[in-house]
């Protein structure tokens, strides 16, 4: 349980910076600014994780999530170059989809969210642990799912798919 | 603090980008739509997490966030690929998957 101020207005102003980022990153008409102002968005959340206890997911958030995924997005849209701008003409619909959306989301998460934030605190031996002792065959899973995709891309970058 | 608040924020997320993902043709700007609404769930589920399984949920998260490293990988040479192909990411000139071009 946390009542104390300072931690609600660290996450209060994580969230609203975390909403900014993801507007500018809705609104930019450059993809190279809407794409690190994804990172912007991985940070945010990253702090949001961190407030709420997790410190070491946060840091492999932002060391996988951030400092990998969207870096490769943003280097993918250097590539491309500019985009193609959007659907002025679906702009209300898709408004209104967006809230709708948005609402049932909150309305049908709302039940599980009636308790309090927890104080959580876990360390790396507790993370690990846990991961390296029940959870080892999920490991071996993901290991060759990442091989399985750095072959893919480097066959793409060899252009041997168009052959 | 309580949990409802950060639900509120996800929800705010997801519909942003729900609306980028709706209004947006280009294939990057999709992705990267998709990749805000990952993000409010990750943060809603971990929120959820410290509640109920503050253990299993991180694990969990793990292996989420890496499993998603891999989607954009899959996805974004697939971009590549329609880029060279097509000459732009717009996927409203996609009018088939295979074929004859587009």
């Amino acid at each position: 349980m946390y009542p104390s101020s300072p931690y609600t207005l660290y996450i209060v102003a994580a969230a609203v910076f975390t909403v900014l980022a993801a507007v500018v990153a809705l609104v930019s008409k450059e993809d190279v600014y809407s794409a690190l102002s994804l990172g912007l968005v991985g940070l945010g959340v990253a702090a949001l994780i961190a407030l709420l206890g997790y410190g070491i997911l946060s840091v492999f958030h932002i060391l996988v999530y951030v400092g990998a995924t969207v870096t490769f997005v943003v280097f993918s849209v250097l590539l491309i170059g500019r985009g193609v701008g959007w659907e002025k003409r679906l702009l209300a619909t898709a408004s209104a989809t967006a809230v709708l959306i948005a609402a049932s989301y909150f309305l049908s998460m709302y039940a599980l969210s009636s308790g309090e934030l927890k104080a959580v605190s876990l360390s790396l031996g507790d993370v690990g642990g846990e991961l390296f002792s029940r959870h080892v065959l999920s490991l071996v899973f993901l290991a060759f799912a990442l091989a399985s995709v750095m072959i893919e891309g480097m066959l793409i970058a060899s252009r041997k798919g168009e052959e | 603090m309580e949990a409802v608040f950060l639900l509120g924020v996800s929800a705010v997320l997801f519909g942003i980008g729900a609306l980028g993902a709706i209004v947006h043709k280009s294939a990057t700007r999709k992705l990267i739509s998709l990749e805000i609404m990952f993000n409010a769930e990750l943060l809603l589920f971990l929120a959820l997490s410290t509640i109920y399984a503050p253990l299993n949920g991180p694990i969990l998260a793990i292996f989420i966030i890496a499993l998603t490293g891999s989607e954009v990988g899959v996805i974004v040479p697939i971009i590549v690929l329609l880029y060279r192909k097509i000459g732009t990411v717009d996927v409203t000139k996609l009018s088939r998957l295979g074929g004859d071009e587009p």
